[in-house]
């Protein structure tokens, strides 16, 4: 069987598969290779951007209407929209599809923590976006936030900024539709699980699978979507092709925590305090009129930025000092018995990941990206695989428009 | 608010070995075996576990071991790191589902074994077993001695030679001799046709059969295991299946097993992480090697199991020379005088009948069983010890036309001396008739009542059983179970409650789920019975307050509203085909997304299909979805569900200030 290829995609998530329906679509043929047994195994997508402290060009990427634009042609189906008013809105809605949806957010922030100049020049430019920033102080400031319990509560030393229709999205459900299609459209004999031992050659690549060692032509660019698990082997490239420029990246622990509470919750915001990010779980179109309330509040925690620098034994000894730390659960009591005012509540779950910190190194709001190698096939190295849904969708995009 | 970083408490041990939720002894000889050789080894152990110390899961370490989160009876949470983790599991109890595998109509092993053992239940006739281990064998065979009738034994797996894990011969002998029946099929549908008659439909090559049946008892284990299993692969993070029970007479095969099993991965962990001398090397490599010999014994009888043929109801030739041969049957003295007869054919991890006979006649440390018939006094003491009744004593004089044989006593009544019994052969068959020569009582350490039969001399070597002869046994049994419940005092030791707004008297002090099986009122979530309340699935109302039957012991005037959970999804009902009743998620659903997504990792599968993510953190379907992955193709074999948390972790402000 012949694996030449236009292009080789490299990659263990979301990006790669984006990538290959973009250029399937424009009729090139694309092989993609992923060294983990399954996709999605690093978990690389976050359902939304956990962007944070308040700033304009992180608000206008992340309203609803921008992210569609991004999430939409990438995905070979319908998607579905949802927010609290459209749900009370009869008509069909595909309850399978995966949703995307228009929450408000909501930034509490301690009385003195925000100078009054930072709030107004954040609130003009939001209304400017066309959004309708709200300001809440004292208790109306929790009034709106997920979870916050019913009963009645002190007068708190506490502001809000509230901002309507930011996307969040079923994470799962979209990636899962992308690969369902791929794998129909190309075959199983075009994305192959389980590679081992890859490498490029000047006209392509070689690589071990299924206890064999077999190479592909490549005609046009091999695009590598570096992600934590793809560390050690872009460094190799990098280190290969004598680029120099291609710096360490600094990454996070991510904990994704489940609580279950008596309280039913606000479907229709998603709060954020001291850095964590709050809001109720659903799957698809959400609970109707006759269903029971969503009592499952999902808590999405950053631990601190890990040095670049690091070496593999510290990054270990990190990772193990924070994993589901007493941190984290100090910041889970804080957050649900001390601000959210809960009696009592249950972890139902927690689930971790490890994702680039590539942020910082972003020009115009897209990740970077360095091409290893520019003659024959291009070799070409892109981070932003790894974060957001739309960051990631955006990323592959990216990287497809530089194909020549 | 509490300050919870004031009470998480550090430490480090290099072998942490925990219970997993719903583990009902604890520890077990193989926990107490695997710390003492690795203690030996110079590592630390750390054991967790039981009522003081609920594990709250494991968070794996990038590199190897994990850390521990444990919460203490003052609510205190310990965060303590592992370079090694063993999670004592329970073995798995509930069946692959079929439609109404989650209604009140089946229930889990332990929970019936508590329910004879504690609970005044009253067993209706016909009791089904999904499975046929040696746990579900034993247990059948306790219910037809104590005379419920039309008890029978159900293989819900193709491999039927899976579950003879030790001495299943000789538990089949015993349960078909009391007249149980064996039925090669799966389990398709349980449908509700009246107060505790349940139609239990069974699908084998012939199409669907019926079953009137009282109630379904699930008893795996399924598939058949190593006993331990490591994931990810090179890890050190292990998961150790508890076959052992709290005493060894109750499962003694488990037993050892555990205990065999708990030396080869005590033997492993040393060689990863102790600082070895040349000496403690060899050492380690002797037990290990020991405990490998050891364990490949126990299992020889899966390639060579004693399977006798008949030639109608007796044994065919061949195989009567080769009873008769065994060293551990008599030979020369039993035809002067009574002598034991050691008819244990296979070779098994039991050695119950050795340690009781205070003569030490009973040799095990030759290759077989080997009977000193010269130092055997005819005790008996041999007789009770064995839990498969395996052991009789046997007199047979070679000119004589009657010969003496003494059983362990097992019915409830005790037939009259000079009375006629039907003689059974080693399937259950009658062969002819007895007469009841008398009763003795076993020596001891295991004091028990024999009974002495007189049977024809060409008998000798087939009767190895007895039933009494009775015109009308049935009617007998309703009279008897009649009278019982008419000579018990109404109210004698019971206090009056209100169940669903009605009076009724319930036993006290015995746990809420019991008392309501007691009644007659159980729900599928009482069928965990669990020591622990971990999986949370019992929730009733007692005194206007949400509590876990399981948990909650009855008291006077208390009122209990047991009303089904409330579920978060449309479709959850009884009946329907569900893999995890929690979040309503069927095995087809299952299959649908495991094969759309063409996952080939545990991993992958469960990101795709959330089984274990609801109340139940996968005790009730968690073992069904690991079974489903592998028909699945994926290679879930050896793959341990290490999710955090593994129960519902609940906090409540102030509790550990």
């Amino acid at each position: 069987m012949s694996y030449d290829s236009d292009v080789v995609l490299i990659g263990t998530g979301l990006a790669p598969l984006a990538a290959a329906h973009r250029l399937t679509r424009e009729g090139r043929s694309v092989l993609l290779l992923n060294p983990e047994r399954d996709f999605f195994l690093e978990d690389s997508e976050l359902p939304l951007d956990p962007w944070q402290p308040l700033n304009e060009e992180d608000f206008r990427s992340n309203v609803l209407e921008r992210a569609l634009e991004v999430l939409r042609p990438e995905y070979p189906g319908a998607l579905e929209t949802w927010s609290a008013e459209d749900a009370q809105v009869p008509g069909f809605r595909d309850p399978l599809a995966p949703y995307v949806r228009g929450r408000s957010r909501i930034w509490t922030f301690g009385m003195k923590a925000l100078s009054s100049d930072v709030l107004e020049r954040f609130y003009v430019s939001a209304s400017d976006a066309g959004a309708r920033p709200q300001l809440h102080e004292g208790i109306a400031a929790l009034r709106r936030f997920p979870g916050a319990a019913t009963r009645p509560m002190e007068e708190g030393e506490l502001q809000a900024v509230a901002l309507p229709r930011l996307w969040d999205a079923d994470v799962e459900r979209y990636r899962s539709g992308v690969l369902e299609f791929l794998r129909e459209r190309l075959g199983a004999e075009r994305i192959l699980s389980g590679v081992s031992q890859m490498d490029t050659t000047p006209d392509g690549v070689r690589f071990y699978f299924d206890k064999q060692s077999r190479s592909a032509k490549v005609a046009a660019s091999i695009l590598v979507f570096w992600t934590p698990r793809l560390d050690a082997w872009a460094r190799a490239q990098s280190r290969k092709f004598e680029r120099t420029d291609v710096p360490e990246m600094g990454y996070r622990l991510w904990e994704d925590w489940t609580l279950m509470s008596r309280e039913p919750l606000e479907l229709g915001s998603i709060g954020v305090h001291q850095g964590m990010m709050v809001w109720a779980d659903f799957e698809g179109p959400g609970p109707g009129p006759d269903q029971p309330p969503v009592h499952r509040l999902r808590v999405l925690r950053s631990g601190e930025p890990l040095q670049a620098s690091s070496t593999s034994k510290d990054a270990f000894e990190t990772l193990d000092r924070d994993l589901a730390s007493s941190d984290s659960l100090r910041s889970l009591m804080q957050l649900c018995q001390g601000f959210l005012r809960w009696e009592k509540f249950a972890i139902r779950g927690m689930r971790s990941r490890v994702l680039f910190d590539w942020k910082p190194l972003a020009k115009g709001g897209l990740a970077p990206a360095w091409t290893l190698r520019k003659s024959g096939p291009t070799v070409e190295l892109i981070a932003g695989a790894d974060g957001s849904l739309a960051d990631v969708l955006a990323s592959a995009r990216a990287a497809c428009g530089r194909i020549e | 608010m509490s300050a919870i970083g004031t009470f998480v408490r550090r430490g480090s041990f290099d072998v942490v070995v925990l219970a997993a939720p719903a583990v009902r002894h604890w520890p077990t000889v193989g926990v107490k075996r695997l710390s003492l050789l690795c203690s030996d080894a110079g590592l630390s152990v750390g054991q967790f576990g039981g009522p003081y110390l609920g594990v709250k899961g494991v968070v794996p370490s990038p590199r190897t071991g994990g850390w521990v989160w444990v919460e203490d009876a003052q609510r205190r949470v310990h965060r303590i790191h592992a370079r090694a983790v063993v999670r004592m599991s329970p073995l798995p109890e509930f069946p692959d589902p079929f439609a109404g595998w989650r209604s009140e109509g089946l229930i889990p092993i332990t929970t019936a074994e508590a329910l004879l053992e504690k609970a005044q239940t009253r067993w209706a006739p016909g009791v089904a077993f999904l499975g046929t281990g040696n746990r579900a064998l034993r247990m059948a065979s306790r219910l037809l001695e104590q005379g419920i009738p039309e008890v029978s034994c159900i293989e819900s797996h193709h491999q039927w030679g899976a579950k003879r894990f030790a001495g299943w011969e000789v538990e089949r002998r015993r349960f078909q001799m009391l007249g149980g029946k064996m039925i090669e099929a799966y389990p398709h549908a349980l449908v509700r046709r009246g107060p505790l008659l349940w139609e239990f439909q069974l699908k084998d090559q012939h199409g669907i059969r019926l079953l009137e049946v009282s109630s379904v008892i699930s008893a795996g284990p399924f598939l058949p295991t190593e006993g331990i299993r490591e994931y990810p692969p090179g890890s050190l993070l292990f998961d150790f299946e508890q076959t052992a029970d709290d005493l060894p007479e109750k499962n003694i095969e488990g037993w050892f097993l555990e205990e065999e099993r708990a030396r080869l991965l005590g033997g492993k962990i040393i060689r990863q992480l102790s600082v070895e001398t040349t000496e403690s090397r060899e050492s380690s490599e002797r037990t290990l090697k020991k405990a490998r010999i050891r364990l490949k014994r126990y299992h020889r009888h899966f390639e060579n199991p004693f399977l006798p043929e008949y030639q109608g109801k007796w044994l065919s030739r061949a195989d009567l020379k080769r009873v008769r041969e065994f060293p551990g049957v008599p030979k020369t003295e039993v035809v002067n005088r009574l002598v034991a007869s050691i008819e244990c054919f296979e070779e098994i991890a039991c050695n119950l009948c050795e340690t009781a006979c205070p003569e030490s006649a009973i040799d095990f440390s030759r290759e077989g069983k080997f009977l000193n018939e010269a130092a055997c006094t005819a005790c008996g003491a041999c007789l009770p010890a064995c839990p498969s009744r395996a052991t009789l004593l046997l007199q047979a004089p070679p000119e004589a036309g009657k010969t003496l044989v003494v059983f362990p006593l097992a019915a409830r009544e005790e037939p009259r001396v000079g009375e006629l019994v039907t003689l059974l052969n080693r399937r259950g068959e009658g062969l002819g008739s007895g007469r009841v020569a008398g009763y003795q009582e076993a020596a001891e350490p295991k004091p028990g009542r024999l009974i002495r039969i007189e049977i024809p001399a060409h008998l000798a070597w087939e009767a190895r059983g007895y039933r009494r002869i009775r015109a009308d046994s049935e009617a007998q049994d309703e009279v008897l179970l009649l009278s019982r419940e008419l000579s018990r005092d109404p109210h004698g030791g019971k206090i009056e409650v209100q169940l669903e707004g009605e009076k009724r008297f319930l036993r006290e002090g015995v746990s809420v789920a019991l008392a309501l099986y007691e009644t007659g009122r159980a729900r599928a979530g009482d069928a965990l019975l669990c020591p622990d309340g971990s999986c949370g699935l019992c929730a009733v109302m007692v005194d206007g307050t949400k509590k876990l039957a399981c948990q909650t012991k009855t008291h006077a005037r208390m009122a209990i509203r047991a009303r089904p959970p409330k579920s978060s999804r449309p479709d959850h009902g009884v009946d329907n085909d569900l893999l995890c009743p929690c979040l309503g998620l069927t095995s087809e659903e299952a299959r649908r997304r495991i094969r759309s997504g063409n996952l080939l990792s545990p991993e992958a599968a469960l990101r795709s299909v959330p089984c274990g993510e609801g109340r139940c953190h996968g005790q009730v379907c968690g073992e069904g979805f690991r079974r489903l992955m592998i028909e699945e193709g994926i290679e879930a074999q050896d793959w341990i569900d290490w999710r955090f948390p593994w129960t519902e972790w609940k906090f409540r402000p102030g509790e550990a200030e």
